[in-house]
């Protein structure tokens, strides 16, 4: 049964009353949520925003469209694009689930914007780390070890995120490449050049999509230059009224209902193999590379035993689905983790399955 | 020798690979805060990562702290050696592993510069965005231990946020990889955990950095304010117009003096305060927004604004916002230099506070800062050879802290707790964070051996050295400008 926790005092109680503990939020990574205990839901607010200080702090279980929402108001944004706004993703889980969108590329991710946390941890004690200003070096950075940790640390309670003044005029341009081989050639040479793109993605087989953001009498001079230097014989579509195109991004949109969907961190070398893999599957499998090919988002229908000779280096992890793993392929357990984790939690009680796959 | 932890290490390095007696010593017996100074038992100097994890397995087993120092650039006194402990000079591990180009990648030894690396790939149009004042000096390994910031963390961010995966050397002398090559990744960020620990989890021997594409152009402006206050206000404006330059640096009055004899800096007559704001972009999008910057310049009260014309009249700006810990040696035989950040809103509180502070204690501060991270660095003059010198200024240095805490902000932006801020982290994080912390170094450590007695409290205190050059300084080993 799940608990709806209405305080801190609340996810203490719970934590010290039960044997295993997981925590869900807005439930839309269905597999990472799979047995949740508590839900953070009613714990909701924004605790503090300072648009001139650039920070935000909410409780864990604030949805991100309210977060967004307030921000959009004084024409600031999260600039790594957390995923599944719309469905109804919290701050809390986007921080467990350590997962950025399409907006990664230009300043970073989850990771590069969050200033502190409170957790309760395995043991029922409230934890605090990080500070809410924008330039913190004291202590222990433990803000960034619960990213992605998936509650194996602790129930986050508050998280503190920085955030950057939204880009006041957006393009987008969809670039269609003969192969795959080519469209990677050029999203190397882009990577490398100096065009402060704010995304850049791959469509397999070989469709680019790139967004440049900054000051309107700029962008669309700037995306008339990178065209010319760059892209003169490919087939090159504009699109200026662009935001619809990457919220659906952020959702996900491309991939079919009842899909699962595996995330795998990859470079961008690596992705003409894999795609030679998954066209020489029998599967198919919906997919995009987002934050310049440095991630894979994948969807199957059953399984991907197909691809495990390219994934068996790497360590991935399935968001949506109901599948019995959680991680896939190269496990990055390690005793740094482990250790680390007997304190948060001594009587390993906290995403105990998930963490002895991924501790 | 009897001593069988020298004999241990005697069969690891050749005899003129270990320092071991006291003149032999010296030049690593403190940091870049002079202040405090402590005798390490010997010095090692691996060339390898190999003779590394054979002397950090030795210290485990021997039960001697360790202190694996770079260049020795804290500011925190994160490298002074433990009393009685071992120190590992990485300087000679400064290969690089790998370097990626395509992929924007660099993977390091330890012992690279920091300045290095951006050397490294500038043919391919790339950089490693942290910038520390002491870059051309500082190793990465320190960077990695003490989350070094620099001028352009707002945008950017700090160490951390560039570097993508480790190979650690936990202090029980176990290997452990984190974090790889992607940008991405899935599960907890150990990486992330490990940069900033100040040393007490161990070493970092392989560093997985990302690079970035250089900026097409930069527009710099130093613009002048009759008042501090004055600048601060303008950080806020220039913040709340939308723009997000790459750097917003101010400098006062006294800064600007020592900066001017140091490197002969130059800067309007009658400012009691510069500030510096870089633009960086695309040429299009500077163009498109130095109209808007030098709008709120002028609006904002500032008697002078001075955009750089060219690269050489950048670098100068640069060399002199860069130069200004080195030049305070010019205005006073002695400073502390600070790092606390405070809300950026409240700059102009805190800069008229610590005004105040430095007349209670009758200490001259000079005041240079991150102003878009709202993290100063007062520099607090005192002179060693007069009575209660330190101490006053000691008391100053600890009021302003207070303050920073006391704001909301933090103890340190980027120089680290290290040594000199030991006492103020549980009043930042209170007791029972702070014993947390404790506890987590335990797990990694339960020796304490790994850079024991820096940013958690211990019995361990150094011998404090409240006079006189740098002792590598003094052995003519470094200048300052």
């Amino acid at each position: 049964m799940l608990f709806f926790a209405k305080d801190i005092d609340e996810v203490q109680s719970h934590i010290r009353a039960t044997p295993a503990v997981r925590a869900v939020g807005g439930g839309t990574k269905t597999n990472l949520s799979r047995d949740a205990t508590i839900s953070l839901r009613e714990m909701s607010g924004i605790v503090d925003y300072r648009s001139d200080e650039y920070i935000i702090s909410a409780l864990a279980g604030t949805p991100l469209a309210v977060v967004e929402s307030l921000l959009a108001e004084k024409g600031q944004s999260l600039p790594f694009d957390p995923l599944f706004v719309k469905r109804g993703a919290t701050l809390g889980g986007t921080v467990a689930s350590g997962l950025s969108g399409p907006g990664r590329w230009r300043y970073g991710g989850l990771r590069d914007f969050i200033l502190s946390v409170q957790l309760v941890s395995g043991a029922g004690r409230i934890i605090r780390g990080g500070a809410n200003v924008v330039k913190n070096a004291a202590g222990f950075d433990i803000p960034k070890l619960v990213g992605g940790s998936l509650g194996c640390f602790g129930i986050l309670t508050e998280v503190t995120f920085k955030v950057f003044p939204t880009p006041k005029e957006t393009v987008t341009l969809k670039i269609e490449f003969p192969d795959t081989h080519s469209a990677v050639k050029m999203l190397c040479a882009i990577a490398a050049g100096p065009w402060e793109l704010m995304a850049l993605e791959l469509s397999p087989p070989s469709t680019l999509w790139i967004r440049l953001g900054g000051q309107r009498a700029a962008v669309a001079k700037r995306i008339d230059r990178i065209s010319a230097t760059l892209l003169q014989a490919n087939k090159t579509e504009r699109l200026t009224d662009d935001d619809s195109i990457w919220a659906e991004a952020k959702e996900l949109d491309w991939l079919p209902d009842g899909m699962s969907l595996l995330k795998v961190p990859v470079t961008p070398r690596e992705i003409v193999d894999i795609e030679a893999a998954c066209d020489a599957d029998h599967a198919t499998f919906p997919r995009r590379y987002s934050c310049g090919g440095n991630v894979l988002y994948l969807g199957y229908q059953d399984d991907f035993v197909g691809l495990m000779s390219q994934f068996h280096t790497k360590a991935g992890m399935i968001v949506l689905g109901n599948d019995a793993r959680t991680f896939i392929g190269k496990s990055n357990a390690n005793v740094f983790g482990q250790r680390l984790r007997a304190v948060f939690d001594p009587d390993n009680k906290l995403s105990r399955e998930t963490f002895s796959l991924c501790g | 020798m009897a001593d069988p932890f020298y004999q241990g290490l005697k069969a690891i390095y050749p005899t003129d690979r270990i320092f071991w007696g006291a003149a032999e010593i010296l030049p690593y017996e403190s940091d870049g805060l002079t202040a405090f100074k402590a005798q390490p038992k010997g010095i090692v100097v691996p060339e390898c990562a190999d003779e590394v994890v054979q002397t950090v397995a030795l210290c485990f087993s021997a039960g001697v702290p360790f202190l694996a120092r770079g260049n020795g650039t804290s500011l925190s006194g994160g490298a002074v050696p433990v009393e009685n402990g071992l120190v590992i000079a990485m300087n000679r591990l400064d290969k690089v592993i790998e370097y990626a180009p395509d992929e924007r990648r660099m993977i390091v030894e330890p012992g690279v510069i920091n300045a290095n690396i951006s050397v490294r790939c500038a043919a391919d149009g790339l950089y490693y965005a942290p910038d520390p004042s002491s870059g051309p000096v500082c190793t990465i390994g320190g960077n990695v231990a003490f989350n070094s910031g620099g001028a352009h963390c707002l945008k950017y961010g700090m160490t951390s946020n560039h570097v993508l995966g480790l190979k650690l050397l936990l202090p029980t002398g176990e290997l452990v990889e984190v974090g790889g090559h992607s940008l991405e990744q899935c599960g907890p960020d150990y990486t992330g955990m490990f940069v900033g620990s100040e040393g007490l989890f161990g070493i970092a021997l392989e560093i997985t950095v990302r690079l970035l594409p250089k900026p097409e152009t930069y527009f710099t402006v130093i613009a002048a304010y009759r008042k501090l206050t004055e600048a601060g206000h303008a950080v806020s404006m220039l913040v709340a117009s939308g723009l997000l330059p790459g750097a917003i640096e101010i400098m006062d009055a006294l800064t600007m003096e020592a900066a001017t004899a140091a490197v002969g800096a130059e800067y309007p007559d009658g400012a009691a305060a510069v500030l510096i704001v870089e633009l960086e972009g695309m040429l299009e999008e500077v163009e498109a927004e130095k109209p808007l910057l030098l709008k709120i310049l002028n609006d904002s009260g500032a008697f002078d604004v001075r955009p750089a014309q060219n690269e050489e009249e950048r670098t100068i700006i640069w060399k002199g916002r860069k130069s200004a810990f080195s030049a305070a040696g010019r205005l006073s035989p002695d400073f502390i230099v600070q790092d606390g950040v405070v809300p950026r809103s409240r700059l102009g509180e805190a800069l008229e506070e610590i005004e105040a502070i430095a007349g209670k204690y009758d200490t001259r501060v000079a005041n240079v800062f991150h102003a878009g991270d709202g993290n100063l660095h007062p520099l607090i003059l005192y002179d060693g050879r007069v009575q209660g010198s330190y101490e006053r200024a000691e008391q100053c240095a600890a009021d302003i802290l207070r303050l920073c805490i006391a704001l909301g902000g933090s103890i340190t932006g980027e120089h680290g707790v290290g040594l000199e801020k030991l006492s103020y982290l549980s009043e930042m994080f209170g007791p029972e964070d702070t014993e947390f912390m404790h506890l987590l170094r335990d797990s990694i450590d339960p020796k304490r051996l790994a850079n024991r007695g820096k940013m958690l409290a211990s019995s361990e205190a150094p011998a404090l050295m409240t006079h006189g050059l740098h002792p590598l300084e003094k052995k003519g080993i470094v200048f300052r400008h």
